[in-house]
């Protein structure tokens, strides 16, 4: 194994434990958190047999394997962001709901009190 | 020899009074139950009647909600849809709320039944138990389970044997009777976890609560679907909830006993 699958693995080792770390002191919801742990897994098996990714590059027909790690990286994180994006959407639309109960809720409140 | 029967005499008088100021609140999350609703409520009153009952509806598409109002039930509507963890939750920030000693989790299916929750709050009260589960594989009640889930529940039942060095044989079972300090701390709990099997157990297990497991007869759906079917949630399950045993095994200890 040379110096740069070493760095690979230590990087996943080290992605993995921030996220753990994350997750433990409950930064991170668990159903999110496997997904990357699941990445991070990922990495670490690239990192320990290289010759994975040449030979996927050649059953692809891509010439230059590290290429085809940028595309599968940029694929992955694209799937992550535009999960999020759906996250988040979902999010604004709940926070929005509650914004406009709570509004006409405390208006039902003033009500109550000023029929005492 | 009188003196021993009168002492003993006075001490079951107490526990008995005890008892009776005890407010516990019978959680029923509920989602589209609203053909099955209206009997469960029935069962609860009439053989488990000092408890009070609490419906969290989640945001069921049918008149679920409206049916438990007519029975004058209290019921709390969730604003979203947020699952059968979240529904429960909502109940034990209620039972905070309300001041309530004691909690029961309890199906809105028809499975539980009221007289066997009763058998479990007893021996709570009696025992001093944080939790007790209502177990369908102590002994055999005749309670057919698909293939997936009783090869999960053995698995887990393992897995917890293994870590915690105690039995329990029914990890996911959804009766349960929780005292304040458990339920009080699964009402401000950050990440109350979606599947709250088998980590919590391993938790509580852990720091120290005192959890005891009793055989409870349970009926077969009368009607609808269960939450819990197919292939693919099974194995979605498992993961999960591994990986959340992991984390509590890192995480430590969840309160002082």
């Amino acid at each position: 194994m040379n110096f740069l699958n070493g760095f690979f693995v230590l990087l996943a080792l080290i992605f993995a434990y921030i996220v753990v770390t994350s997750t433990i002191r409950k930064k991170m919801l668990e159903h999110d958190s496997i997904r990357w742990i699941f990445l991070s897994l990922l990495m670490l098996i690239l990192g320990f047999f290289p010759g994975l990714l040449i030979k996927l590059a050649q059953f692809i027909g891509v010439d230059y394997a590290p290429s085809l790690l940028f595309l599968l990286s940029t694929l992955v994180l694209l799937c992550f962001v535009l999960r999020q994006s759906m996250q988040i959407s979902e999010l604004s639309s709940k926070v929005r709901e509650l914004a406009q109960r709570n509004a006409i809720m405390e208006q039902d409140i003033k009500d109550l009190d000023k029929d005492k | 020899m009188l003196i021993y029967c009168a002492e003993t005499r006075i001490a079951q008088i107490i526990e008995f009074q005890r008892g009776l100021r005890m407010k516990v609140l019978v959680i029923i999350p509920a989602y589209n139950e609203a053909e099955n609703i209206p009997s469960v409520i029935d069962d609860l009153k009439a053989n488990f009647g000092i408890a009070d009952v609490l419906v969290v509806d989640d945001c069921s598409k049918d008149n679920t909600a409206e049916i438990v109002d007519s029975l004058n039930v209290r019921c709390v509507s969730q604003v979203f849809n947020m699952g059968y963890a979240a529904a429960l939750q909502t109940g034990f920030k209620y039972a905070m709320k309300h001041g309530y000693d004691y909690a029961v989790q309890f199906d809105g299916d028809g499975q539980h039944i009221a007289s066997e929750a009763n058998k479990l709050f007893q021996y709570a009260i009696q025992n001093n138990s944080d939790v007790v589960l209502g177990s369908r594989f102590i002994e055999d009640t005749g309670y057919k389970n698909s293939l997936f889930r009783s090869i999960g529940s053995t698995f887990f039942s393992k897995l917890i044997k293994l870590i915690c060095k105690k039995d329990i044989y029914d990890p996911t079972s959804g009766l349960q009777v929780l005292s304040r300090k458990c339920f009080s701390l699964y009402a401000n709990m950050n990440g109350y976890p979606e599947y709250p099997d088998a980590n919590l157990i391993i938790e509580l297990i852990r720091s120290g609560a005192s959890i005891a497991e009793l055989p409870a007869k349970m009926k077969l759906r009368i009607s609808g679907t269960s939450m819990h079917g197919g292939i693919l949630k099974p194995i979605k399950y498992v993961f999960l909830m591994l990986y959340s045993i992991f984390i509590v095994l890192l995480r430590g200890k969840a309160f002082k006993k």
